[in-house]
């Protein structure tokens, strides 16, 4: 398999949408910023693992908890 | 045309795994959704929440696929319960970071692994309804993988991702069955099941070998996160070694 081929199609053509694509914080929509600084400001919007709490009104509401990392299931064990 | 003539056997493993693809693409409708949500709070990048929304539909359309495939060898789909898609990663992590490596877990590990193994496939099939499932999933499997790559890349440019090289190692063992290292003999190739696009365990183990080693690991040096860990984990010796040890707790 050209694995060569997969590298460039997924791993380049996936980081060239990062870089050719707006940046973190604006919408789809030229010129229609969500807010200067959006860095920070998406950290603000994650909430605290422990109380669940979000410090805006967006929730980024998943938290692991426990170690679970089993849960993703590929096309490679389908027996 | 010889080859394609199934076994009932055969016809049950068929049918068995494509059950198996459609309730897994099912629970993939439920985290991509939970994740686009995730994404669009963190503020991701438009065009990664942008493919995050795309997938929840592709991921309903592969279970339609899967589920017909299923049912034309016989096996009926039971898709009633609620899709498990709880998030993962290890305990530590929180916020983002938590978020990041759910997002590297699934779409740069396991969609970049689906789509070389669906490239295989079909390489194989001679079917021609199997090689028209596989190349409908396939061409959305790109999207997802890529979706991943983007965002890693997003994040990396914040500095945010270091971890990711200690978790690797974990992160591997969970996208794939341990028993496929298992140094079992060779298994006759079953053409029929090939020419169905069914590949062979020792062909599956090469394709993920050699997809980390090719795609995933040169991906994440390329953002500079350092995947030693993770070819370590995979060399033939630490693979026997794991073998080793967990027959032994049995």
């Amino acid at each position: 398999m050209a694995m060569a081929k997969l590298f460039k199609v997924l791993v380049v053509g996936g980081t060239a949408l990062a870089a050719l694509g707006p940046g973190c914080g604006e919408s789809a929509h030229k010129g229609d910023k969500v807010s200067p600084g959006t860095g920070e400001d998406a950290e603000l919007r994650v909430p605290d693992a422990a109380t669940g709490t979000p410090d805006s009104g967006i929730v980024l509401e998943a938290d692991a908890g426990e170690d679970a990392d089993g849960g993703v299931s590929s096309w490679l064990h389908w027996f | 045309m010889a080859a394609l003539v199934l076994s009932a056997a055969a016809r049950r493993a068929l049918g068995g795994v494509w059950a198996y693809r459609a309730r897994s693409e099912h629970e993939a409708v439920a985290r991509f959704a939970r994740l686009r949500g995730e994404l669009a709070a963190a503020l991701a990048p438009a065009e990664v929440v942008a493919l995050a929304e795309r997938a929840v539909d592709d991921e309903q359309r592969h279970v339609e696929i899967c589920a017909r495939m299923a049912a034309g060898y016989g096996e009926r789909v039971e898709l009633g319960h609620v899709a498990a898609a709880a998030p993962i990663g290890a305990a530590g992590l929180r916020g983002r970071d938590r978020l990041l490596y759910e997002v590297v877990a699934f779409c740069c590990v396991t969609e970049s692994l689906n789509a070389a193994l669906m490239t295989s496939a079909l390489a194989h099939a001679e079917v021609p309804a199997v090689r028209a499932a596989l190349r409908a999933i396939l061409a959305d499997e790109v999207g997802h993988s890529r979706l991943g790559w983007a965002y890693l890349a997003a994040e990396r440019a914040r500095g945010r991702g270091d971890f990711l090289a200690a978790l690797l190692p974990r992160m591997l063992a969970a996208s794939v069955a341990e028993e496929l290292f298992t140094p079992a003999a060779p298994r006759q190739v079953d053409h029929a099941l090939a020419a169905h696009g069914e590949l062979s365990e020792q062909v599956r183990l090469g394709i993920f070998v050699d997809t980390m080693r090719e795609v995933v690991f040169p991906g994440l040096t390329s953002l500079g996160v350092d995947a030693a860990a993770g070819a370590a984990w995979l060399e033939p010796g630490a693979a026997q070694e794991r073998w080793a040890a967990q027959r032994s707790r049995r």
